[in-house]
């Protein structure tokens, strides 16, 4: 068992509401994106998350807080800032540091050491320490407990497409053992690949959670391909009718705006050929950005934070 | 307790694996070595000095600060190492890396606040004791264990900890390195010599002027004090407080900032 359950979780910073009544649950044995735009609050909510940020709302790991978890390495391992290390403590000895209070011995540190790919700069301190090596030390730190909970902000940052893919089966590697790994990023073709579920936060508000695939099929972004030759009187016949359509450089078209269903009727209507209509999926990219930017619509709006949670879900597709 | 363990069990590795533990203790111990050397033979090379001036032997174990001929050097090296001690947490953004490590603040707390005080006080009570070996080395005719060289010893290492504590303090309370430093070395070195000045001059303060023997800094420096330069400011009507009761008077203080520096580490965002 690793579940993760945050309840309420809220942050005001002055007049800023950073994270606003914000509850999810992160189950084991997948791994768990976290998805928003910059300033959304997905580091604040972390750090509430880990008892670092005082503020509203409670998250517990099996039931407990992190605050009062004992040898908390072992249940729960964090990557929260990009360099978090003395400058002059090696990157062993930093390591044995963090494992010390969990009474982790040193021949775990080694261990890690070599998973990250770090074991020839064990002895360097850390200050000459690129982006990405900084980032597989950290990555090192939340693996020492060998915790059965993942908390990640960013881990991917500054590591090299190598670095990204090892990364990324990494992860999954751990989930597929039964850990829960909820990890935040914002390259949103690498969160396709990597994610099975999503918690998808606007303004420090939950938008969507569920699994990633739901979440790309909710999408309204999804559109339809369009090839015929026969273009020059269906266009404008589909314009007129509210649909979007839109040239490509291969000589098809996407509509957006209408199902495939109504441009099959309207085709047949004038009696045009269609050499080939077809669904095309959202990508969790084009999903993710109909939904933030709702959510950033909705605020703009409404003009203060008095909506109702949920309000998101009338919005104005686009 | 088992968090308390922890926290201790974090601290003194992050003590033994950073390099100014070595310097700053390096450093106490050649400066305790070398200025009471450089003093002893000063002092050999009078002739005058008589038998039963203990005070000669405090001058050099304190390089001059018990005669009032310098300030303590040694506490301003201790501070530094307890301002370390939550200056670096926050210079190098270790702190949310340390807090996910020992979550417990008060255990925390507490821990940075044993150790520091330990290795502090005990590199304090090793310096002194070595200067006192010299001066007995070059005045040996001079008896070298006497009470007051005793409270000297005592009083050096009691005042160098708590010094050590309030830079731990500082740094806890200001979140900045530099300027817990400033503080630290402002407020004992020039900030309260002038309101003492203003406070022990012949003035409309004459009502409040026994106020100056609570200076905190000052006042705990009457742990060490040995030849009373205080007699001194007699003429001004002015008697500072003995070294229980200067000891005191810093340890409380000590002890508030402490406080207020914990309440304030304990509910603030990492």
């Amino acid at each position: 068992m690793a579940t993760i359950v945050s309840e309420g979780l809220s942050k005001r910073y002055g007049s800023k509401q950073a994270v606003d009544g914000l509850s999810f649950r992160v189950d084991p044995g997948s791994v768990t994106g976290f998805l928003g735009p910059n300033g959304s609050g997905k580091s604040t909510t972390m750090r509430l998350m880990l008892g670092l940020d005082n503020g509203g709302g409670s998250t517990t790991f099996d039931g407990q807080p992190f605050r009062t978890l004992s040898d908390p390495a072992r249940h729960v391992g964090t990557v929260l800032d990009a360099k978090p290390f003395h400058p002059t403590r090696t990157a062993r000895n930093h390591l044995r540091l963090l494992a010390a209070p969990n009474r982790i011995p040193d021949r775990r540190v080694d261990e890690v050491l070599e998973l990250v790919g770090l074991t020839s700069v064990a002895k360097t301190k850390p200050k000459k320490f690129s982006l990405g090596m900084g980032q597989r030390l950290g990555i090192a730190a939340a693996l020492l407990g060998d915790p059965h909970t993942l908390i990640l902000d960013e881990p991917a940052n500054g590591l090299d497409p190598q670095g990204i893919q090892w990364l990324r089966t990494l992860l999954k590697d751990l989930a597929g053992n039964g850990r829960s790994v909820f990890v935040s990023s914002h390259l949103l073709a690498e969160m396709a690949l990597m994610a099975d579920r999503l918690v998808v936060i606007g303004r420090g508000r939950l938008i969507a959670s569920g699994g990633v695939d739901e979440f790309i099929k909710s999408s309204r972004s999804s559109a339809v391909l369009l090839r015929s030759p026969d273009m020059e009187r269906l266009g404008p016949a589909l314009g007129d009718r509210g649909a979007y359509v839109q040239g490509q450089p291969d000589g098809s078209y996407v509509v957006t705006r209408m199902g495939r269903e109504q441009i099959g009727d309207v085709a047949h209507e004038l009696g045009v050929r269609l050499h080939e209509l077809a669904t095309r999926e959202a990508t969790l990219e084009e999903a993710f950005l109909e939904a933030t930017g709702m959510s950033e619509e909705f605020i703009g709006h409404s003009g203060a934070l008095t909506g109702a949670p949920g309000s998101h879900d009338e919005g104005v597709a686009r | 307790m088992t968090a308390f363990a922890a926290a201790l069990r974090y601290e003194w590795r992050r003590l033994v694996t950073l390099r100014s533990t070595y310097w700053l203790v390096g450093v106490s111990v050649f400066i305790a070595v070398g200025l009471a050397t450089l003093i002893g033979w000063g002092f050999a090379s009078v002739d005058n000095i008589e038998e039963g001036e203990s005070f000669v032997i405090g001058a050099i174990a304190t390089q001059g600060a018990a005669i009032g001929a310098a300030p303590l050097l040694i506490a301003y090296v201790m501070g530094m190492f307890g301002l370390f001690t939550f200056g670096h947490e926050y210079r190098h953004g270790m702190i949310r890396a340390t807090l996910t490590a020992v979550p417990n603040r008060g255990a925390l707390f507490l821990a940075k606040i044993v150790l520091t005080a330990l290795v502090t006080g005990v590199t304090a009570l090793v310096c002194t004791v070595l200067g006192v070996f010299i001066g007995n080395a070059f005045l040996p005719d001079i008896d070298a264990v006497t009470d007051d060289v005793i409270q000297v010893v005592v009083g050096v290492s009691i005042y160098s900890a708590l010094f050590a504590l309030v830079g731990l303090a500082l740094a806890a309370l200001l979140r900045n390195q530099v300027g817990a430093l400033v503080l630290l070395l402002l407020v004992p070195l020039v900030g309260e010599l002038i309101i003492r000045l203003i406070l022990i001059l012949p003035s409309a303060f004459d009502d409040i002027q026994d106020a100056a023997g609570y200076l905190p800094f000052d006042a705990g420096a009457q742990m060490y004090t040995m030849l009373d330069l205080n007699q001194a400011l007699d003429i001004f009507g002015y008697d500072p407080q003995g070294p229980v009761g200067g000891g005191v008077t810093f340890a409380v203080f000590t002890a508030l900032m402490l406080a207020l520096a914990g309440a304030l580490f304990s509910r603030r965002d990492a």
